[in-house]
């Protein structure tokens, strides 16, 4: 048997139990799933614990890394209806700086859900899919499920999937270990429910696998804020997943897994009193 | 870079672009900044569109250079007003030259 999925109840938990489960199979696994609910919270003490490994090691902090998925900071919430346009406007602009760094890092995943390179131009994934979402969830046969990647264009006139958000380009994305790892996000409704499965075909447990999982839960909750879903479950599927032994150190990573399993164990266990 | 007191035109210009950003008023901001000591925390996504929309301002554009994009530049209002200093020093240094 080669697939396994970890559950957590949060993303800090999942994850942790995930590098557990890595280290102990040698360092690496094939299609492991991992899920979570959106709306709960991260351990700080978990992402503290791993940001201060990663800085040890010249790495980006998980902030970093979550917001290549959802940049959290351009989001005003309070700005209401205006809300989401502020955001990819602001985006834009951000993106201008951004491009100007190395050219193997002018892209984010955020950039290819709100400017989707498609034929005839840049294509806003997410502005079409909160507006499907809008008009469908009043429905009570509303569509749930999204279309599969092979069947899917973003700009396709006959695309009528309802939660289909593609990453990879398969024009444009031609280097086989390069951006973009996340190749596919699939929304789907269990009214007034909104669950996210996101699918990579390579993903890195220590450098990128938390701030992924944390970028796609405010992805989640961004949209359901905009289409007025409830933020379910997230299910990341790692085609391959990689506790990075080989750059690390094992005595490094396996120290993080205990480290991180404690934590997330401590915080389950009631007090004693 | 340099470390020196603040300047108040680039200050002004920073609070009046990542308020634009935050999407608030200028006025709160500015209590925050006092809250702040003097200073603030930015978003990283942030500090690179008030950045873009400070070189427009101050017409500057493309002053600020690939390697400046780092956590360290980015991420403090104290930190961007240092940056945007520098490179509008050389940048006034090239022209007047």
């Amino acid at each position: 048997m080669m697939a396994d999925l970890v559950v957590g109840a949060d993303l800090s938990s999942a994850w942790a139990q995930a590098l557990v489960l890595l280290v102990e199979r040698g360092g690496a696994a094939f299609n492991l799933n991992v899920a979570f609910a959106a709306a709960a919270e991260d351990d700080r003490t978990v992402r503290e614990r791993l940001d201060d490994l990663l800085a040890d090691r010249g790495k980006g902090t998980v902030e970093t890394v979550a917001n290549t998925i959802f940049p959290t900071g351009l989001y005003a919430p309070h700005l209401g209806d205006g809300a989401a346009a502020h955001l990819y406007l602001v985006h834009e602009i951000a993106m201008r700086m951004h491009r100007r760094r190395d050219p193997n890092d002018r892209d984010t995943y955020f950039n290819r859900l709100v400017a989707y390179p498609a034929k005839d131009g840049e294509f806003n994934q997410l502005d079409y899919v909160i507006s499907r979402l809008r008009k469908q969830m009043p429905l009570r046969s509303a569509n749930s499920s999204a279309y599969e990647i092979g069947l899917s264009d973003p700009t396709a006139s006959e695309w009528v999937a309802d939660a289909d958000l593609r990453i990879q380009a398969p024009r444009k994305d031609r280097n086989i270990y390069g951006f973009p790892c996340l190749s596919h996000v699939s929304l789907t409704l269990e009214r007034p429910r909104l669950h996210l499965t996101a699918l990579y075909r390579n993903q890195t447990f220590v450098d990128r696998a938390y701030g992924n999982y944390l970028g796609l839960c405010r992805l989640l909750r961004f949209v359901c804020a905009e289409s007025g879903c409830t933020p379910g479950e997230v299910q990341c599927t790692a085609t391959h997943a990689n506790a990075q032994i080989n750059e690390h150190g094992k005595t490094r990573v396996a120290q993080l897994a205990a480290d991180v399993s404690a934590m997330t164990h401590a915080r389950k266990e009631p007090a004693h009193v | 870079m340099a470390v020196s007191t603040p300047n108040l035109e680039v200050m002004d210009v920073l609070i009046e672009k990542l308020a634009f950003v935050r999407g608030i008023a200028e006025d709160q901001l500015r209590v925050e900044i006092g809250e702040g000591g003097g200073d603030l925390e930015i978003d990283s996504k942030a500090g690179q569109a008030v950045a873009a929309l400070v070189e427009i301002a101050l017409d500057m554009e493309g002053a600020i250079k690939p390697e400046d994009q780092n956590r360290r530049n980015l991420t403090s209002l104290w930190s961007l007003e240092q940056l945007i200093r520098t490179r509008q020093a050389e940048s006034d240094a090239v022209n007047d030259g």
